[in-house]
């Protein structure tokens, strides 16, 4: 493996790029930052290297060690976007702001192209529920919780991504749709969408929706961008529940989906999230190769268009 | 009842009630759906609650695990989680109360295996710090270096030790163990007594050369003073305290 870098200082921000990206972990670090050639070019083969890494900046909390010399190497040589877990927006207690100081102190260190976390819950006043929680689409909740982002926001001194979640439960009392919860916190908030089109299927297979109509539904313009990940499925006899495991390849109908967005769209930047039973490094460069390929069948037409 | 006639907090709490104590709390007219998959749906939280908590023990104890055997860490771990230890923790800080529960559950060697490991991290995590050298030391005349001010580097850890926890470590048996970071890799060393000695007076708090030199004539022939010292700054277990403005 490749030795652990040195701290280094220098001004890392840059836009993440619309090709794919990886969700990062610890076991690939060696793979995306191959040792240097005496030109200054990468060992290995650039097509297998991601156009932009994502961390889940919690990873990266510590004080020092390794975990924080790994990423600011990884920041140097790549665009990287912050997904955060830990902020719990919705909670009705308010989102917890001195995990979103901890998050600011890492920003201002690694200075992220993007900063996202999710539509959804996770903490109580004593407990912290590692899962990401439905929330009510109603407007006291889009009120409460568009005071969230706003707060955070605040702090971060940014705007940031929400990501749609995966639901396994609507709730009886639910007086919106999930799009337009989203668009009015948009607009509200100035907050940008991270869509995850693998959440947009594991909710629509539990809730019985549509997909294709939620994919239609969503605004181009304020997705900043993409998830792809795998899920798995369990029958229960007359029902099937879709679990967001991230633990397998992206399915073929959530491709499809994002064939059908990104036709429309034009590119996004899109990562392949696989946090479970991870893989070697040349499975997840496989799912970029197919992002890619999607990215460029629709490219041509939206840079003529721009 | 909908969501519109209660509260946010109301709703959470319910659902939170649900996930900790099972399928008899989950409310049921609070979401759309079967009686069925309003509970399977909460089953899967609550799998995923559970699950999450269970691997972040596995990944922090790995050492302990294997001694203990994968069947009985987590029995101990489902126990430590089911009585509430953790439940506000991050997946990461999750391990922090394990060792204080674990010596009251009979473990043998297992407790200083998990003592160690959760000692291990604290270290790994730790700001960095320049660690003071022997060749920094060589610099100073006898003045300067008796007046010399020296902390314990914050990735320092000092840690009881067993026969297991030296098998596993690979190191000659001895009963505690250091742990350093100058650097970005942990290196683990035995503690001789004399070095023991070193690193309590440090821990207690900095200390001038001269006060250490003096506190240690206590407890160690002189003779045994300057290797003792020697070896903590070697391992780069010790920074040189910067003084403020008078």
């Amino acid at each position: 493996m490749t030795s652990i870098p040195s701290p280094s200082s220098g001004a890392f921000a840059r836009p993440l790029p619309p090709k794919a990206g990886v969700g990062l972990k610890p076991q690939h670090y060696s793979k995306v930052l191959p040792d240097r050639t005496e030109d200054g070019g990468d060992t290995a083969e650039s097509q297998t290297l991601p156009g932009w890494v994502e961390v889940h900046p919690q990873n990266y909390f510590a004080d020092g060690g390794p975990a924080p010399r790994w990423l600011a190497a990884v920041a140097e040589r790549y665009p990287v976007s912050f997904h955060s877990t830990g902020i719990s927006l919705g909670s009705a207690e308010g989102p917890d702001m001195a995990e979103v100081d901890r998050l600011k102190r890492l920003m201002d260190r690694i200075e992220p192209a993007m900063v996202s976390d999710h539509l959804s819950w996770s903490q109580t006043s004593n407990h912290n529920f590692p899962d990401l929680l439905p929330l009510p689409y109603d407007e006291p909740t889009l009120d409460h919780f568009a005071r969230a982002v706003e707060q955070v926001q605040n702090r971060l001194g940014r705007t940031m991504l929400v990501e749609n979640p995966s639901r396994y439960l609507a709730f009886a009392g639910d007086t919106m749709s999930e799009v337009e919860f989203l668009i009015e916190l948009c607009a509200r908030t100035e907050c940008g969408l991270l869509f995850d089109i693998n959440n947009v299927l594991v909710s629509a297979t539990n809730l019985g929706t549509d997909p294709a109509e939620v994919i239609d539904a969503i605004d181009p313009a304020l997705v900043g961008e993409i998830h792809l990940a795998g899920h798995a499925t369990e029958d229960h006899g007359d029902l099937t529940m879709a679990i967001d495991d991230h633990g397998s390849a992206v399915a073929d109908a959530t491709w499809a989906l994002y064939d059908r967005f990104i036709a429309r769209a034009g590119p996004k930047p899109t990562l392949i999230e696989w946090d479970t039973d991870v893989p070697d490094y040349s499975v997840l460069a496989g799912e970029m190769a197919k992002a890619e390929a999607v990215l460029a069948k629709h490219g041509c037409s939206h840079v003529v268009a721009a | 009842m909908g969501v519109a006639m209660s509260s946010l907090h109301e709703a959470q709490a319910t659902m939170a009630r649900a996930i900790l104590e099972g399928p008899s709390h989950v409310p049921g007219d609070l979401f759309e759906g079967s009686a069925k998959r309003v509970m399977m749906a909460f089953a899967s939280h609550a799998n995923t609650v559970s699950h999450a908590r269970l691997v972040a023990l596995e990944e922090t104890f790995p050492h302990a695990r294997e001694l203990l055997g994968e069947e009985r860490f987590n029995q101990l771990s489902r126990t430590f989680l089911d009585s509430g230890h953790g439940s506000d923790a991050s997946l990461g800080d999750i391990g922090g109360g394990f060792a204080a529960w674990l010596a009251g559950q009979n473990v043998g060697e297992a407790l200083a295996i998990v003592q160690f490991e959760w000692k291990w991290l604290e270290s790994y995590r730790a700001a960095e710090a320049l660690a003071l050298t022997m060749q920094g030391l060589a610099q100073l005349d006898e003045e300067r270096l008796l007046a010399t001010v020296l902390d314990l580097h914050p990735a320092a850890r000092r840690c009881d030790a067993n026969a297991a926890l030296a098998g596993i470590l690979g190191l000659p048996q001895s009963e505690q163990v250091l742990l350093v970071r100058p650097d970005a890799e942990i290196t683990i060393l035995s503690l001789d007594e004399t070095q023991n000695h070193a690193f309590s007076l440090l821990e207690e708090k900095s200390r001038p050369v001269s006060n250490l030199f003096a506190g240690l004539s206590e407890l160690m022939n002189e003779t045994q003073i300057l290797p003792a010292i020697i070896a903590l700054v070697g391992a780069g277990a010790v920074v040189k305290k910067e003084q403020g403005p008078c």
